[in-house]
């Protein structure tokens, strides 16, 4: 109510003189208006993830809290599919790859070098920065199909190098990962603790969506949707577009790695299925609908994606052929996803006549 | 900083020429667009390209801006090569409108303004929070009311009208502060009374840069400019003043002899 009330007076303003500042005044707090629903579903989202945990912890559960945590890992291969996506408009068809590589590396970290928290996600971080710049280097000369396979191809050539490399454990992954230490600040907290490391995931997911909404705010994220919305006009306005998609895509490897190096201290084990294209299509119908380009959107689907699967798969063993109707019902219905009907319902301005 | 073009080598003849080509040709297949043009622009005021449809103008603004690479020839901006993409000839002081507006249609008028003033803030700005580019904030703000349009500024520019999106689009190329501006028709498809009002911001514009404009309204070129380059063919025909240029009669059979 008061925000139309200030949007009426706005425009009111804006017809006889808006003074110093006015016109940039009024865009900003059209901008926070919009940010604002997305941050109300956020807080939702995070404060009913809470209280389910609370539950299930007291009903002494651990195989929820578990598929929980695994949605929220899960969750951060979505949203950094939702950065080229959604931000970008880069369509990812192979970004199980770096949650792959992610896992691949802190669990060897984990088995081989140090069970360490703080190194194997260091080196998940850094095989993921690594990874992307050299995918990046790649993928950025093309766009639209050319890049969508370019990244798929990526993703399958690695997938059967890994599958094929014995002292990678080949077709079988890695198992026999010890149970590491996770600490937090004074304490520690075991990673076959579910609830303890439930909460991990938790505030790590939180942390996640907190940076990436700062980081949509600032001039590179307002590039990343102008290359979106038009990449050929950016050359002209002295940003060539190259350097800008190289940037977007290693900040979403390193997310997608980095989640996948929480993978293996929750299940005790990686395999290549981690990097398979069912991974990077499941991160892609997330975003879709969860709602692209929303950040809360892809965490939303995820959860919806794995908690559904599980459900689905107490029924039926053709999990995949519901999740498959319900991805085009999706599209067909909520072409936004959830997150995007949210922000247009409370978020958007009226639209102009003129 | 990125806006200031670099100062010719000491010792390098002090010119007021700040874009010239030479022997400027491309050839898309067999068709030359654009074949052997050498012009000097010297600094400030207006200088158009005119010429019937197909003479090679845009591409010829294609190859300035560097949207497109010359099959053979140079371009020079302040006296220095031009540099091999747009963004980099952009950080040389050259921007440019275009004639099919080309803008970012779901982004609001304001921020097509403050993404393209952008390039004034330093670097690291860029991970800072939005509004601690000021620069580019107020570059923005002042252009919104130079051209009009700041109670439009929440207005996504694909719902505006089409003389909106058309005084946009120049707004967003000056908002680099650019030293030499190059619109290509910047009036297309406007109405009577719009054309009148941005005749009058192109020629408020002459007196602050070097402006190169493309234009099929021959009695706003004539009004404009302190000098015509005639091209017909992908060649040059003429150049000069435009009261030369109009009497001159090769000019006349090829270009108003069709009107």
């Amino acid at each position: 109510m008061l925000e139309a009330a200030a949007e009426k007076k706005g425009q009111e303003l804006s017809g006889s003189v808006p003074g110093r500042g006015g016109a940039a005044e009024r865009v900003y707090a059209q901008e926070r208006r919009a940010s604002r629903s997305l941050h109300g579903l956020a807080l939702l989202f995070f404060c009913a993830l809470a209280v389910f945990a609370a539950i299930a912890r007291a009903a002494g559960d651990s195989f929820f809290l578990r598929l929980a945590t695994e949605a929220l890992i899960f969750g951060g291969l979505a949203i950094s599919t939702d950065i080229l996506l959604g931000f970008a408009g880069l369509l990812s068809l192979g970004q199980a790859l770096y949650f792959g590589l992610g896992a691949y590396a802190s669990a060897l970290v984990m088995k081989d070098v140090q069970p360490s928290f703080w190194l194997a996600l260091g080196a998940s971080a850094g095989a993921g920065l690594l990874a992307g710049l050299l995918g990046g280097l790649i993928a950025s000369r093309v766009r639209g199909v050319y890049f969508a396979l370019i990244t798929f191809g990526l993703a399958q050539v690695v997938a059967k190098v890994i599958y094929n490399t014995r002292e990678l454990g080949a077709s079988d992954g890695i198992i026999g990962i010890p149970i590491i230490q996770v600490p937090v600040g004074f304490a520690t907290v075991e990673a076959n603790s579910p609830a303890g490391f439930f909460l991990v995931v938790f505030v790590a997911a939180m942390l996640l969506y907190a940076v990436l909404s700062f980081l949509a705010g600032t001039p590179f994220g307002r590039l990343l949707a102008a290359l979106r919305i038009n990449q050929s006009r950016l050359p002209f306005l002295g940003w060539p577009a190259g350097p800008i998609k190289l940037a977007a895509f290693v900040i979403a490897a390193a997310i997608a790695s980095v989640a996948g190096g929480l993978y293996p201290m929750l299940r005790g084990f990686v395999s290549p299925e981690l990097m398979y294209f069912e991974m990077s299509t499941n991160a892609i119908i997330a975003v879709v609908i969860g709602g692209t380009g929303t950040l809360i959107g892809p965490l939303l689907g995820a959860m919806l994606l794995v908690f559904g699967k599980s459900v689905i798969g107490t029924f039926t063993e053709y999990h995949q052929i519901v999740i498959g109707a319900l991805f085009m019902a999706a599209v067909l219905f909520f072409p936004r996803g959830l997150a995007g009907v949210v922000k247009a319902q409370f978020g958007s301005p009226k639209k102009g006549t003129g | 900083m990125a806006n200031r073009a670099p100062e010719p080598l000491a010792g390098q003849k002090r010119t007021a020429i700040v874009l010239e080509t030479l022997d400027l040709s491309v050839h898309f297949g067999g068709l030359w667009a654009v074949n052997g043009v050498s012009v000097a622009i010297e600094s400030g005021g207006i200088t158009s390209i005119i010429g019937p449809n197909g003479a090679g103008k845009s591409t010829f603004f294609n190859l300035i801006s560097g949207a497109i690479r010359p099959s053979s020839g140079r371009i020079l901006i302040n006296g220095w090569p031009a540099r091999s993409s747009p963004s980099k000839i952009r950080a040389q002081g050259l921007a440019r409108s275009f004639q099919i507006t080309n803008l970012f249609p779901q982004l609001s008028v304001f921020e097509n303004l403050r993404l393209a003033a952008q390039i004034l803030e330093p670097m690291a700005r860029g991970i800072l929070p939005v509004r601690m580019s000021s620069t580019a904030e107020a570059k923005a703000e002042a252009l919104l009311t130079r051209f009009d349009l700041a109670h439009r500024a929440e207005r996504l520019a694909g719902e505006l009208s089409h003389g909106e999106q058309r005084r946009l689009e120049i707004a967003a190329a000056l908002a680099s502060e650019p030293q030499i501006l190059l619109l290509d028709e910047p009036t297309q498809g406007m109405s009577h009374g719009d054309t009148q009002d941005t005749k009058a911001l192109i020629k408020s514009l002459g007196g602050e840069l070097t402006v190169l404009l493309i234009e099929h309204d021959i009695e706003l070129v004539m009004d404009l400019s302190k000098h015509v380059v005639v091209l017909h063919q992908g060649s040059k025909l003429a150049e000069g003043s435009p009261a030369a240029v109009s009497a001159n009669p090769e000019v006349q059979a090829a270009y108003f002899g069709g009107q």
